[in-house]
């Protein structure tokens, strides 16, 4: 084990981590539920967070890189994911709601990255973004409107 | 993947040290891909803390630093407004935005992997490759040879020239059935074709053969019979050829 400290949501953790552990699994280890274990290869997007700003797969993201980042999970933007969410719910796209929290941190990366949010670019970030519950349309929709794009 | 012990170094003669005397260490770009596999490491050397997530652009020759993630290169100017926006082009579908945030075009050099959507288009372009010890060596060179504890630090592109990359996928971010990359510089064409599935590869007597429109045809049957085709899960030979036959046409017209 090696010694280690974890900035999440603004608050350090003192912790031991595995030397090949990934960020999905120590997040959960120390009490961020939040963030979900799907496909555990980079391809569903289900377990997505920020780090420096910066959407990425924590699946897929060795801890041990994390020294001296800033990791944001989906409890670390409570109200701007409130207001994203009665987006979703208002277009009935919450549904099993397994793959919400990583779609939100996928909106919010999208939101602070891009200039300009067609549908083509919408689709093009969160193509990632996997919904089993088959919601896209409504999802495009939610977001579109949470945008105030048409 | 089980990992014993992982260190990120501060130097590259730390990470080459560390490298050199340990048979079982292994080099940890953006690591996507590495921890799917099923082996045990005794030493991870992460490249992270070695400064090598750069692009620069110096007397028209591109200089990509090996940590440099895909989707910096997607919204690069340069990898945008040079030869036809090839290299933004060429890593926009690999994986969602979150994947291309971690993988690194290093990672994705050295992996020589089959499915491959940059290995074509590098080949194609003729790019240079700058490592540690060995220097620079051409990627052609490079895909014929074994990397021998050794350290990609950059990838050199040379911009006096022009590209066009085109790719299948059944779906938006799913593999490549097949990559087709065709670049003109100075001395002509060079055609590169990856995903067939076999390792990226110029089609050197095709090339050879392209000056005009009127020899596409030509150069397209010449470019089925020099390289191998083969049918696995995704594809069968048959459809990757006819795919091949039609992305050539359009990335030819494309490019001229
Ligand atoms: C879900 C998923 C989907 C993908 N889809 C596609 C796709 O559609 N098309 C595509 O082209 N690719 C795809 N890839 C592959 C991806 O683009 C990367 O090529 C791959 O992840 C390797 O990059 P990495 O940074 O993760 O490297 P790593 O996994 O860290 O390393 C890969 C290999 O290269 C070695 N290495 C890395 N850097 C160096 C260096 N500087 N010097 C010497 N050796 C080095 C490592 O030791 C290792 O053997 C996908 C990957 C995943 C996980």
């Amino acid at each position: 084990m090696i010694p280690i400290v974890l900035n999440v949501n603004d608050v350090n953790y003192e912790i031991m981590v595995n030397p090949g552990e990934m960020l999905l699994d120590t997040l959960r280890k120390i009490g961020f539920t939040s963030v979900k274990k799907s496909c555990d290869t980079g391809a569903c997007g289900i377990c997505s967070v920020l780090v420096d700003g910066k959407v990425i797969p924590s699946c897929s993201y060795f801890t041990m890189k994390i020294q001296n980042k800033k990791v944001i999970t989906i409890d670390g933007v409570e109200e701007k994911a409130r207001e994203i969410g009665q987006f979703l719910l208002d277009e009935g796209v919450d549904q099993c709601g397994f793959c919400t929290p990583g779609l939100i941190m996928s909106i919010i990366a999208m939101e602070n990255e891009l200039n300009e949010f067609t549908e083509k670019n919408i689709k093009h970030y969160l193509v990632g973004n996997i919904c089993r519950c088959s919601g896209y349309e409504g999802q495009i929709r939610a977001i579109k409107n949470y945008l105030e794009v048409s | 993947m089980i990992i014993k012990d992982y260190i990120l170094p501060n130097s590259l003669s730390e990470a080459y040290e560390l490298l050199k005397n340990n048979k079982k260490a292994v080099i940890i770009a953006g690591g996507a891909y590495l921890r799917l596999q099923k082996r045990e490491v005794s030493l991870a050397i992460d490249l992270e803390n070695l400064g090598l997530d750069y692009i620069i652009e110096e007397n028209k020759l591109l200089k990509i630093g090996a940590m440099t993630k895909l989707r910096e290169i997607e919204t690069n100017e340069y990898a945008i407004n040079e030869l036809n926006g090839m290299l933004s082009n060429m890593v926009k579908q690999i994986g969602g935005v979150q994947l291309r945030n971690i993988v690194t075009i290093g990672g994705s050099v050295c992996g020589k992997y089959n499915f491959s959507d940059i290995l074509p288009s590098l080949i194609a372009l003729n790019a240079s490759l700058k490592f540690y010890k060995a220097g620079i060596m051409n990627i052609c060179e490079f895909m014929e040879n074994d990397l021998k504890s050794d350290i990609l630090l950059e990838i050199i592109i040379d911009l006096n020239q022009n590209g066009m990359v085109k790719y299948f996928k059944s779906t938006y971010k799913e593999y490549s059935l097949i990559n087709v990359a065709i670049a003109r510089n100075k001395n002509g064409f060079n055609i590169a074709v990856g995903a067939r599935p076999g390792k990226a590869k110029l089609a050197k007597l095709s090339s050879k053969i392209l000056t005009t429109e009127k020899d596409i045809d030509k150069a397209c049957e010449i470019l089925l019979d020099e390289l191998s085709f083969k049918t696995d899960f995704r594809a069968s030979d048959k459809y990757r050829k006819a795919l091949t036959k039609t992305l050539l046409l359009e990335a030819y017209k494309e490019l001229v």
